[in-house]
């Protein structure tokens, strides 16, 4: 992946290389044509590192030839066309472009940019090609955009070549300035399309799935993937902060999109009691009551209704507790529980599910795992938004093979969009956890992502990364930094304690966070005790920690380097106790990854 | 000073109040109010700071580029200071309590923070105390001012003395008669008059005011308001030449739920033209507040509106009353830091109307103006 692309080469007689930017469901489909990438006279792959580029032409469509050969070009669906003087153009207007290779090429162009659609306005349309600025703008009737719901931008540029032109050659200035003019024109519309996501009739179009789950890498049980959803993409494996209340604690929204946080949690439970599911209907949903422009995670209730309320009782209709707010007697039924998620809005919704303590044997777990596969199918009833939100099962079955497998079995037959790993991180020996989670990711559709629900200690994720997670939450990252103890490659640090005073660095070297950049350990021991800001501070340095963590190892995968992430990661983290905890080792040994002992 | 009016916000430790520096950056503050009382324990840590690293002090409470105001009392923190009979120095509030600190430590505390501006220790006085306690604490302020002045004089930091004495007038002259030495003194650049918050009337203030201003009459003297920094006084201040204040108000408007709605500051030549030029008069302000709107506010979709449809706040372009309001319900600390945001920012927006109107010398008559819509 360069710079946030899909790229791929194909290989044919007159080579080319394709790519695609996706912006949201935006495509904009990026292809080379007619240029050699190999230079014949060299041999091996070329270097794609140096294409930092992104070039644009249509698809499908190619030009071959020799210098001054009269070439013909079909456009298909192009929107905005751009295209260079001195040709000749032998024909006007769709579908056909004529015009003739050349040699000349190093000049100062001025590029002609023709408009396609009514909604694409173009101003002061002037590159300056041998000072390689760019300096056109292009401005879209962003509205007017949106109601088409186009959901594809196809540019199309026309340039000459002569053939078997070197274009890797670090002489080749002239291929330099096009690429960087293309590049910048990309990333100017990438902006202004990225500006159009903040619209608040963004819709996804009904015949669209409203998750695309694309894998891109995998070490054995471990991938590295992207998953698209309606807004946005989120790269997995990741961990999804929770904001409770619609609101991370002392972290705005802004900070989180600063961040790059692209999911995140909201608690139905809550929002449920206030600002109710009404209100969050009639103003459009929990993406616009709180403005936040990415993706949401809300899950069903059912954990804080156990965890939370004097429970009454749980019946096959659904579960009666006295909310903790007002002590009024609540009854919450699957569809209860689905009706609010579509009213809250959510991009990814959970089901309804029977909760009980990981530790609990016996017939009161079947009952629970049994009753949580029903109440699914009254959830996937009850859903009145297939079409932009993704309802996940939740596996259940507590640490019991055989009722996990039923469940398994139970909730892969309903073909959802994701699965959720429910019932653990509850207290259960690290032993038995890992096993659960093994025995539901092995089992799971590897074409789906996978939620691990309640996990966010840092060792946690990394190891179930291994196993096959890809999503992660949990509430750990924020409430303990409110108690002052930060997140460290070196493990947990305790900025209260006193050694902290004196320690002018920051809480994790390298780390980017505005925490660290900002202030030193010692200063932030002594804000604690003084001003809740030292806490928001510490809540954002754990997040970034965690978002950081996930897209390292991702990337790891990516390249293949991820046994020696792990082994490094944990050498870190317990360098401190001296050695690393049997469990671990197990996991992922189980997980084909060599762990060296302390 | 380097600009007029010169707002003085006030900070913990040198951190805003629910701000982090990211949701600072709108915002543009540029002045910092560092009390003394939150630095006086970490002598030690300070000590290595500047032995063992390259860190300066303004880099460790990240203010680089701004200009720190040090002071023992700061208003937003409550009974900072108290009097002590040890003549050599008060009893100021630290972590660990009350506790004293002569006027050398303070002046020691001053050389490590290097401020640009640095108020004179002195003590607060209780609201009953006698003439005696008064004089005495007169003198006290004076000698820790004559000695700041004299240790100081080879740093860059600008010495302002602290006048005391609550608005009782005779008070205050005693106070200023004490510091008038100070005149003479090239790193003295004026007073920070102290007792003048809330709770008393104009008039009052009016004459307080009135009488430190006599003593200091053809003198070069700059003042700064100490307290809250609410509105009304920055306005009667300003208008009678103050010329700093110290802030503290948005804060603690948030703290306590609070948004101000200040009217707005436009307002055309031709409609000032209508006023008098001179100094706003203490019953011009009898009856006047600034709107404000207390939160949590009713849970009706209508309310899914900016604070303020024209402000151009952070938290206006990005959030809602009825989102705010969700917040404070659900005693989320996000609402006092998007409120804070709001607050500081109308307190922006009237500086530079403030400052504008200086320079176009129409400052009273803008004043008039406004206080038609308070």
């Amino acid at each position: 992946m360069y710079n946030g692309m899909n790229m791929y080469h194909t290989l044919e007689n007159w080579q080319s290389i394709k790519c695609t930017i996706q912006v949201q469901q935006r495509t904009v489909s990026v292809m080379l044509q007619n240029l050699p990438f190999k230079d014949p006279n060299k041999k091996g792959n070329p270097n794609l590192e140096s294409l930092k580029v992104k070039f644009i032409l249509i698809p499908d469509t190619y030009i071959e030839g020799v210098v001054g050969q009269r070439i013909q070009l079909k456009v298909y669906e192009a929107d905005l066309c751009i295209r260079f003087p001195n040709v000749r153009y032998l024909s006007k207007g769709d579908p056909y472009v004529t015009f003739f290779l050349t040699e000349d090429m190093e000049r100062n162009y001025n590029w002609k940019i023709k408009k396609r659609l009514s909604n694409i306005q173009l101003v002061n349309d002037k590159f300056d090609l041998e000072n390689k600025s760019y300096c056109q703008k292009l401005q879209f009737n962003k509205l007017d955009l949106f109601k088409n719901q186009v959901s594809r931008l196809t540019l199309f540029i026309i340039f000459y070549t002569s053939v078997y032109f070197p274009i890797f050659s670090t002489q080749n200035i002239f291929f330099s300035n096009i690429f960087n003019l293309i590049y910048h024109l990309i990333q100017q519309i990438m902006q202004e399309l990225g500006d159009i996501e903040n619209q608040p009739h963004k819709k996804v179009k009904t015949n669209e799935t409203p998750l695309e789950f694309t894998v891109l890498a995998t070490h054995n049980f471990a991938r590295a993937s992207i998953m698209r959803l309606p807004h946005g993409e989120v790269l997995t494996p990741v961990y999804m902060p929770v904001g409770t209340k619609g609101a991370m604690k002392g972290v705005t929204y802004s900070e989180m999109d600063d961040l790059g946080c692209k999911l995140l949690l909201a608690n139905t439970y809550h929002l449920a009691y206030k600002p109710g599911g009404n209100l969050l209907e009639k103003v459009g949903g929990l993406h616009n009551f709180v403005n936040w422009k990415h993706n949401i995670l809300t899950d069903s209730g059912g954990f804080q209704m156990v965890s939370l309320s004097q429970l009454s009782e749980v019946t096959e209709e659904g579960v009666t507790f006295e909310s903790p707010y007002d002590k009024s007697t609540m009854h919450l039924r699957p569809e209860d529980s689905i009706h609010t998620q579509n009213q809250i809005g959510a991009d990814i919704i959970m089901a309804l599910d029977d909760v009980v303590r990981t530790t609990t044997v016996g017939p009161r777990m079947q009952e629970a795992s049994e009753r949580t596969t029903r109440w699914l199918d009254r959830d996937i009833a009850a859903h009145k938004r297939k079409h932009d939100q993704n309802l996940f099962p939740i596996v259940q079955g507590g640490i019991d093979p055989k009722l996990r497998e039923q469940s398994l079995n139970d909730l892969i037959q309903r073909e959802a969009n994701g699965y959720a790993i429910g019932g653990l991180a509850g207290g259960e020996d690290k032993v038995d956890f890992w096993k659960t989670v093994a025995q539901c990711t092995a089992t799971l559709p590897v074409n789906k992502p996978r939620y691990l629900m309640g996990v966010g200690y840092p060792v946690d994720v990394v190891v179930c990364s291994c196993l096959g997670v890809d999503m992660f939450d949990c509430v750990f990252s924020t409430r303990t930094a409110r108690f002052g103890t930060a997140f460290t490659d070196n493990g947990f640090l305790k900025l209260k304690n006193k050694e902290a005073a004196n320690v002018f660095e920051p809480i994790q070297k390298g780390c980017q966070c505005q925490a660290c950049k900002s202030y030193t350990q010692s200063y932030i021991h002594y804000l604690i005790a003084r001003e809740e800001v030292a806490c928001h501070l510490i809540s954002v340095h754990n997040l970034n920690y965690l978002i950081q963590l996930m897209l390292n190892l991702r990337q790891s995968i990516i390249d293949g380097k991820l046994i020696e992430f792990i082994n490094e990661f944990l050498k870190k983290w317990f360098k401190n106790e001296g050695q690393i905890p049997v469990w671990i080792i197990e996991a992922l040994e189980y997980a084909k990854i060599p762990v060296e002992q302390l | 000073m380097k600009k007029s009016p010169l707002f003085i916000y006030t900070t913990r430790m040198g951190s805003y109040y629910h701000l982090t520096p990211f949701n600072q950056q709108t915002l543009n503050l540029d002045t910092c109010l560092l009390s003394a009382g939150d630095f006086l324990h970490m002598e030690n840590t300070l000590k290595l700071l500047q032995s063992e690293t390259n860190i300066s002090f303004r880099q460790y409470i990240n203010q680089e580029n701004k200009i720190l105001y040090m002071t023992s009392i700061d208003s937003y923190k409550m009974k900072c200071v108290e009097g002590s009979s040890n003549k050599d120095g008060v009893k100021i509030a630290q972590l660990e309590g009350i506790k004293p600190m002569t006027n050398q430590q303070y002046i020691e505390l001053a050389k490590t923070i290097n401020p640009e501006m640095l108020v004179s220790l002195t003590e607060k006085l209780e609201i009953q105390a006698g003439q005696k306690s008064t004089k005495r604490s007169s003198a006290k302020s004076a000698k820790f001012l004559k000695e700041s002045l004299d240790q100081l004089k080879d740093t860059q930091i600008s010495i302002y003395g602290a006048i005391q004495g609550g608005l009782d007038t005779v008070s205050k002259i005693i106070a200023a008669e004490e510091q008038k030495f100070a005149i003479d003194y090239p790193n003295f650049k004026g007073f920070t008059l102290f007792g003048f918050n809330q709770g008393s009337t104009w008039q009052e203030k009016e004459d307080a005011l009135s009488v430190v201003q006599s003593v200091f009459d053809g003198y070069n003297v700059q003042y700064i308001l100490a307290g809250y920094g609410d509105i009304l006084s920055i306005l009667w201040g300003l208008s009678w030449g103050i010329e700093g204040f110290e802030i503290e108000e948005p804060f603690r408007f948030a703290q306590d739920l609070k948004v101000l709605l200040p009217p707005k500051f436009d307002a055309k030549d031709s409609e000032l033209e209508q006023f008098s030029d001179d100094k706003i008069n203490f019953y011009e302000l009898e009856g006047k507040k600034i709107n404000y709107l207390n939160f949590p506010i009713n849970s009706d979709v209508k309310e899914n509106v900016p604070l303020n449809p024209e402000c151009q706040c952070f938290s206006c372009q990005n959030h809602t009353k009825l989102y705010i309001s969700h917040l404070v319900e659900c005693k989320e600390m996000n609402a006092q830091v998007l409120l804070t945001i709001h607050n500081t920012y109308q307190y922006q927006k009237l500086q530079q109307k403030l400052q504008e109107m200086q320079n176009k010398k129409q400052l009273n008559q803008w004043i008039r103006w406004y206080l038609q819509f308070l």
